[in-house]
């Protein structure tokens, strides 16, 4: 795929988001004039956009007529009823298809084409009688596309050709543009992601005398890779006077092509042909040459010249620069003191070099022999001229996600690395009795310590995304909820910003919208039950998400009937999920917790929506996977709320390691409510089970060593008595106190599962590799608990 | 003033703006050996560059903004 088409693609995903979410404000306050612009204006661009494609032909039909549609809505001509957003949905989601289409096989589907005029056909059927006659009016606002390369493109003979592809841009200024005040060089110069660019007279120019300066006569022809949505959205106010086209760079990839983009300048050497840096390079060499027209004491002269020369030389390795006959010009300068003159060169070869940030990554950027002269800054750093120009290349960057997750496989293992030298430093000093060593070791560990940590939670910040992501697409799935269930309910969104690693986020979609319909479904009541119990007749679903610690918690509430819990725990017992003995001594906390049982439901009849058993345990599955917690509180009449709290991140886990039997194991943290030591007169025994009095609980305490079949460990016998050590655990609101021999102290580790004939321990969540190459099996908390 | 004449070359210096085409227009008319030094210029108007490009002086230096030296010094260059 070309990357004019990903660059498309992934802008008309995000414009398709901004379009569903302007429908359905637009449907729920259809007369505001803001909302139509803000919907109008992403129709409008992507279709603009969509133009430059040949293949995607039928799609800009259909946007064609939704934007005549829109802008009637927008004009006041007409108004957008319920069953019209409709049909937008439908033609968007259908848009959406065909983009997708367009990504995974290249063009639009067969029968693109009958949909297209059905669909274009159906919403001009929307525009008033009138108003149809004039469907084509030229709205402006979006530069001409055409799918082919511009006259001026197609006339240079290829070697001339800019050796570049992008889009290609010929704007040309109507005569009386100055009086408008526009200026039409500053619309070019700050246009973004500009490869290469000419300026040309329309008509040849008059002798000097007879200008008339202020009457235009330019055309601008810039060739960019910023994106045809992008340049869009810069030419926007001047789009009657732009045309976009898509151009190809040479079949060679050739750098070959002569440009005239050199300076045309007195003393310059014979123009070259252009070449390309590295950006980092190119930065260095242009503070170099600020730097050498810096006014300086003459003493300095020679010692600034020589040092440039250094500097210079370590950036020859790099690509490129061996034909810029430096030397021979570092030499002259010096022999004439002049270090203006060394500057000057620069700045030529500069207005020569286009910085490639592509080939930054290339092996000679990057391991291209040793460096001398200053650390190369950092692209985009924002100091004068390099800093404007990296800003209007735009500061993101969009990565594949499976870049990411191998540089934090590596960051992950770099830590089991780290983890290694603390046990480094004791066998430095219990085997070798090398102190001094081992106190070095450590020293170095801290500081590798204090870089891994950094580099992790760089790593961690680069996956996170709101889960506005994951949110935003819920107004749509609740509005065609209520519309089915004929209810009126209204989603309201916090903390959408909320940021939380990319695969926690995208995990939490599904979980969410099982919740979503339960909640619309059972929770929320019909408008005339709600009017009865003298609720607003409009139902009211919270979604919120903060986060606090290490968790992202997520909560989603209404303000429906809430939870019978005494029917719950009648249907729970009616469908043999508990005993009868069980049903009377729940607290009603934890009979609220029954509905999280596979295979309950207190829904009378089954609808298409839920209510098919399915749903809650599935929900809970999925967020104890991804080791959260879920939680539903709920008030008869008032509503009810369910709270997820999700780690941000799941690459590393946070193990609380112990000894057992003489043997180390780890346990998630997440699991352990508390670690205590307690006295052996605290413990009771209830028929022959240990027990403790905990904040007027009682919680069973179970010994691991005997759990797992282990020796005890035998106690020296003038050893110190210790006091047990236990292990407090809270698996689904439930205590268990797990007596252990020793506790050792919590580790970042990466825990993998397990494999093959190991699977059948479920006991275990799986194994850490320990820094002194121990394997460590880590507890799953959860099973544990089920098998004492 | 942007437009900064000297013996035998004008200077455009900080912001020229359209206004300053006539200016420029009028010393380069006086001076047909006239050349112009852009090195000091961080901004040209539309109208500024119709004249250098009409004029087709040699110039000195480059403007500041590096896009901007960068289309003017493409505009600038005679082409085959």
């Amino acid at each position: 795929m070309k990357p004019l088409d990903a660059q498309f693609i992934s802008e008309a995903r995000d414009l398709l988001e901004q379009i569903g979410d302007g429908l359905l404000r637009l449907e729920r306050d259809p007369g505001n004039p803001e909302t139509v612009r803000d919907l109008f204006r992403p129709v409008h661009t992507l279709k603009g956009a969509s133009g430059i494609f040949e293949d995607l032909a039928p799609m800009t039909r259909v946007l064609h007529a939704g934007e005549d549609v829109l802008d009637r809505v927008r004009d006041g001509q007409m108004a957008l009823r319920p069953d019209h957003a409709d049909l937008f949905l439908e033609v968007f989601d259908q848009i959406l298809e065909w983009i997708e289409a367009y990504e995974s096989a290249g063009g639009l589907p067969d029968g693109a084409d009958a949909a297209a005029t059905h669909y274009a056909a159906a919403l001009r059927a929307l525009l008033p009688a009138d108003a149809a006659a004039g469907e084509n009016d030229d709205i402006g606002g979006v530069p001409t596309a055409q799918t082919t390369p511009p006259d001026w493109w197609t006339a240079l003979d290829p070697p001339d050709r800019p050796p570049v592809a992008g889009v290609a841009v010929t704007y040309r200024p109507a005569p009386d543009v100055f009086f408008q005040g526009d200026d039409p060089l500053r619309t070019v110069q700050t246009a973004p992601g500009v490869l290469w660019s000419a300026v040309v007279p329309v008509t040849p120019w008059p002798a000097l005398a007879d200008l008339d300066p202020f009457v235009a006569n330019l055309e601008f022809r810039v060739i960019s890779d910023a994106g045809v949505v992008a340049l869009a959205e810069h030419f926007h106010y001047v789009a009657d006077q732009v045309t976009l086209a898509p151009v190809d760079g040479p079949a060679d990839g050739g750098g070959e092509a002569a440009d005239a983009a050199e300076a045309p300048s007195s003393d310059a050497p014979a123009p070259g042909p252009r070449i390309t840096l590295p950006e980092s390079v190119h930065a260095v060499m242009q503070e170099l040459a600020a730097g050498l027209f810096t006014p300086g004491a003459d003493a300095a002269v020679d010692g600034r010249i020589a040092s440039s020369r250094r500097i210079l030389e370590g950036l020859a390795r790099h690509a490129a620069l061996e034909e810029a006959q430096l030397p021979e010009a570092v030499d002259a300068a010096l022999e004439a003191r002049d270090p203006a003159r060394l500057a000057k060169t620069l700045t030529d070869l500069l207005s020569r070099a286009v910085p490639d940030s592509a080939s930054k990554s290339g092996p000679d950027a990057d391991t291209g022999g040793p460096r001398s002269g200053p650390p190369l800054p950092a692209p985009g750093r924002p100091t004068d001229r390099t800093g404007a120009e990296a800003v209007r290349k735009g500061t993101a960057i969009k990565v594949d996600q499976e870049r990411l997750d191998g540089l934090m496989d590596m960051v992950g293992e770099l830590v089991v690395v780290k983890n290694g030298l603390p046990f480094l430093a004791r066998a430095a000093e219990e085997d070798h009795g090398n102190k001094r060593l081992s106190r070095q070791i450590r020293a170095q560990y801290e500081a590798l310590n204090r870089v891994t940590n950094a580099l992790q939670a760089a790593v961690m910040r680069m996956r996170m995304i709101p889960v506005g992501v994951v949110f935003s697409r819920f107004n749509r799935q609740v509005r065609d909820i209520a519309r089915r269930l004929d209810k009126d309910i209204e989603l309201v969104l916090i903390g959408e910003d909320t940021e939380a690693d990319k695969t926690v986020v995208e995990d939490l979609a599904d979980p969410l919208v099982h919740l979503i319909r339960n909640a619309c479904d059972h929770g929320l009541e019909r408008a005339e039950d709600r009017h009865a119990a003298g609720k607003p007749p409009r139902g009211r679903l919270t979604l919120s998400a903060r986060s606090q610690d290490d968790h992202v918690l997520i909560e989603l509430s209404d303000d429906g009937r809430g939870i019978d819990v005494a029917r719950v725990r009648a249907k729970a017992l009616e469908r043999g999920l508990i005993d009868e003995e069980r049903a009377r001594t729940l607290t009603d906390r934890e009979a609220l917790n029954l509905v999280l049982l596979p295979g309950f439901s207190t829904a009378e009849a089954v609808s298409d929506l839920s209510g098919r058993g399915v749903g809650m345990d599935v929900v809970k599955a999925m967020v104890e996977r991804r080791g959260g917690r879920l939680e539903i509180t709920s008030a008869p009449g008032v509503g009810t709320t369910i709270r997820l709290a999700v780690p941000l991140s799941m690459a590393l886990t946070r193990v609380m390691l112990f000894d057992v039997g003489g043997q180390q194991f780890g346990i998630p943290m997440a699991a352990i409510s508390e670690t205590r030591r307690i006295r052996p007169e605290e413990i009771h025994c209830v028929k022959d089970q240990e027990c403790i009095v905990r904040r007027d609980r009682i919680v069973t305490l179970r010994r691991l060593t005997r759990m797992l079949g282990m020796p005890e460990v035998e106690t020296a016998p003038n050893a110190v008595v210790t006091d047990p050590a236990v292990l407090m655990l809270d698996v689904d609101g439930r205590e268990t106190g797990l007596v252990v021999d020793r506790f050792h102290e919590g580790m970042d580790l990466v825990v993998k599962p397990m494999e093959g004939i190991l699977t059948i321990a479920p006991i275990y969540a799986g194994t850490a590799l320990l820094g002194d190459g121990r394997v460590l099996p880590v507890f799953n908390a959860k099973e544990l608990v089920r098998c004492l | 003033m942007p437009v900064k004449p000297n013996k035998k070359s004008v200077s455009l210096t900080g912001v020229c703006t359209a206004e300053d085409a006539e200016a420029l227009q009028a010393w380069l008319g006086a001076n047909p050996a006239g050349t112009v030094g852009l090195g000091k210029c961080d901004s040209l108007h539309t109208a500024c560059l119709q004249v250098l490009m009409a004029a087709g002086r040699r110039t000195t230096g480059q403007p500041t903004d590096p896009a901007l030296a960068r289309i003017v010094s493409a505009a600038l260059t005679p082409r085959a």
